[in-house]
């Protein structure tokens, strides 16, 4: 049974319950109002946003859902698996829709989601200074001088691992 | 000014998600935390007071540690960490130098940390001390002067050749007597040469507190000399001793409530307990053990998963019918050809699941072959997990060939789920030798991709429900699965 999904800019995206159901958010929406033909509205997430996440959720579709339990061991351990490949494609894009993803997938609760766009950030970091840092994200360096040397002298011990 | 004609978009985030990006960079791929005090006020912010990033401390810690570890050099280093974990729980390694610390540096310290500090420590090793200037009397009494009320687990590391701590272990197991009621583990692990001594300061000062063995629900001595007080270990379910050639603290286990028993050492572990003890175990380790007085007869009706860990025995005398889960861990540097030896000839139990190390590269071809693919061991093996060790920690072709299905066909009929790990190609090559960290794996890939390949165009068996690659760091040297752990998964059948 399809699902009528709103997104913040009014545009509307008829889905199937098993693909919209991958977001925790929805799931709980769609058993609140039980069968319905009532369109859910999604005021925190705009149409091209929403499309990319469908796009997941239509490829994982068949993948077991994360129970709302404290994880499992195997589910914990599936937390440290590498991006897959179709998730390293789905997920290169700009930096502004990586951001807007990863907002979307915490507000709609979709966990796996979440964790792809959470480990592509933690990788764009990877091995880089606080000053590549800060030019990458486009981050201003608001501490006073003063700040930064007592934080570098603070913690100069924790440079290398 | 460039910088801010963009948008911060990550800044946008919000805190819990930020806190995930960090959880990633640090905990799962071991990247320092550095970086993230130092971008901007935000992150500096959340990087400390988010107390997961700071929860497995050292102090002036030289040996290999878990990788998330905060090493710190000082008190003040320590003193911070702490309290960045707020009123979370922590694990707290003291390293070699702890007993040379001076008192003044320790009351100091005692007044930079969250007064209730001590409180919240879960897990607390302590490590050989390095001999030098004499150890202050009070430190132990002064460092330990909180309650240790949510303390579970002591380890203490104990080397022959290494000073004798015995003016801080007091106060400490002092501590724990009288507040830590939830304490349940204690692992006392001793190497090297001991003289006449023995252990005695250590084990005597542990043996005399009674009420601090009835609560323990776990407990690992590793080459400790002393007799063992077993009427006091009420609440025990776990044990695990290692012996000495020289001297035995076992005396013969008569604990009913024991279900798990791991040996190390031990010529004849039949005689070490009771046959009523052996017929109710479930969870067996034997460690280090050879056959030096004969077979090892074991009667073992209730087992169901063994552990032989860097042992050298014929296990053919061993009848254990209920067998489901085997761990066969090899020590790197057994060179002679034999490390799988102890699996063939005559082995009786077929068990459902298998843990095995792989040490391809020292045996002859033609032992490996038997190894592989012939043995009766794996006729009912449904779930493998091989563990790559040594200089060369690859599965190589015929063990490749043996578990894809295709050569011999078959001879793993009911496998349908494989893990196999890896060592981190990081602690293989130096940074200076990327090359070779992608020529590895480059090697990896390359063979996990063949037993892709070839599964599935075996027609005798079922599909692969489960193919995992993952990345393990290792830290330790008892070849036991607390001391490495996989930092990294891959499931490989969605590739």
């Amino acid at each position: 049974m399809p699902v009528l999904l709103v997104t913040s800019d009014n545009e509307q995206f008829r889905v199937e319950k098993v693909v919209a159901q991958r977001s925790v958010l929805i799931k709980n929406m769609l058993e609140d109002v039980g069968e319905s033909d009532q369109p859910i509205p999604l005021p925190n997430v705009t149409a091209p946003v929403l499309k990319k996440v469908l796009e997941y959720c239509d490829h994982h579709q068949t993948d077991p859902l994360p129970t709302g339990d404290e994880p499992s061991a195997d589910e914990s351990r599936k937390r440290t698996t590498d991006i897959s490949e179709w998730d390293q494609k789905f997920i290169t894009v700009d930096q502004e829709m990586l951001f807007e993803i990863i907002l979307a997938a915490n507000y709609l609760d979709i966990k796996p989601l979440l964790d792809v766009g959470c480990k592509t950030v933690a990788n764009m970091i990877k091995g880089k200074s606080p000053e590549e840092i800060r030019k990458l994200f486009n981050i201003v360096n608001d501490f006073t001088p003063e700040e930064e040397a007592q934080i570098k002298k603070e913690n100069e011990w924790a440079e290398d691992r | 000014m460039n910088q801010q004609r963009g948008r911060a978009y990550v800044n946008n985030l919000p805190r819990e998600v930020i806190e995930a990006i960090f959880h990633f960079h640090v905990i799962f791929y071991r990247k320092s935390r550095y970086p993230l005090l130092l971008t901007c006020r935000k992150w500096y912010n959340i990087a400390t007071t988010y107390s997961t990033l700071w929860k497995v401390v050292a102090l002036r810690c030289q040996r290999s540690l878990p990788p998330d570890t905060v090493l710190c050099p000082n008190l003040d280093a320590l003193a911070l960490v702490i309290n960045r974990t707020g009123r979370a729980h922590f694990e707290l390694f003291l390293g070699e130098s702890f007993s040379n610390l001076k008192l003044k540096d320790v009351k100091h310290f005692l007044t930079s940390v969250d007064r209730n500090w001590l409180s919240r420590c879960k897990a607390l090793t302590v490590f050989s001390q390095a001999r030098g200037r004499r150890t202050p009397p009070k430190l132990g009494e002064v460092f330990f002067s909180g309650g240790l009320t949510s303390l579970q687990y002591l380890e203490i590391r104990y080397h022959a050749t290494a000073k004798k701590w015995e003016s801080i272990l007091q106060p400490l197991l002092e501590g724990i007597e009288n507040t830590a009621f939830n304490f349940r583990e204690l692992r006392v692990h001793v190497t090297g040469l001991l003289d006449e001594e023995g252990t005695t300061w250590i084990t005597q000062n542990i043996y005399e507190r009674p009420n601090i063995l009835k609560r323990l629900t776990k407990v690992m001595l590793r080459d400790t000399c002393e007799p063992v007080p077993w009427d006091y270990f009420t609440s025990i379910k776990m044990i695990d001793v290692w012996c000495n050639d020289e001297f035995s603290p076992m005396v013969r286990l008569d604990i009913p409530l024991v279900q798990h028993l791991s040996l190390g050492g031990v010529d004849s572990p039949g005689s070490l307990a009771y046959p009523e003890l052996w017929r109710q175990l479930t969870h067996l380790t034997i460690k280090d053990c050879i056959e030096e007085f004969g077979p090892f007869n074991l009667d073992l009706p209730s087992l169901i998963s063994l552990s032989l860990v860097a042992c050298g025995f014929n296990l053919r005398h061993m009848n254990v019918p209920k067998l489901d889960e085997l761990a066969y861990r090899v020590d790197c540097g057994f060179t002679n050809g034999l490390a799988y030896a102890d699996l063939e000839g005559g082995v009786s139990f077929t068990p459902r699941i298998v843990h095995i190390d792989i040490n391809a590269g020292n045996d002859p071809e033609e032992d490996w072959t038997v190894f592989t693919t012939m043995l009766p061991l794996w006729s009912k093996v449904e779930e493998i997990h091989l563990k790559l060790i040594g200089d060369d920690p690859l599965l190589g072709l015929t063990l490749v060939n043996a578990v894809s299905g295709r050569s011999p066909e078959g001879c793993y009929p009911k496998l349908h789920s494989v893990t196999v790990i890896y060592p981190t190609p990081e602690t293989r090559y130096k940074k200076d030798e990327s090359d070779g960290d992608w020529v590895y794996r480059e090697a990896v890939i390359n063979e996990i991709k063949s037993l892709l390949e070839w599964h599935p165009r075996v027609d005798e068996l079922g599909p692969l429900k489960r193919l995992e690659l993952g990345w393990y760091v290792e830290w330790g040297d008892d070849y036991v699965e607390s001391e490495w752990r996989v930092v990294e998964w891959d499931d490989c059948l969605r590739w």
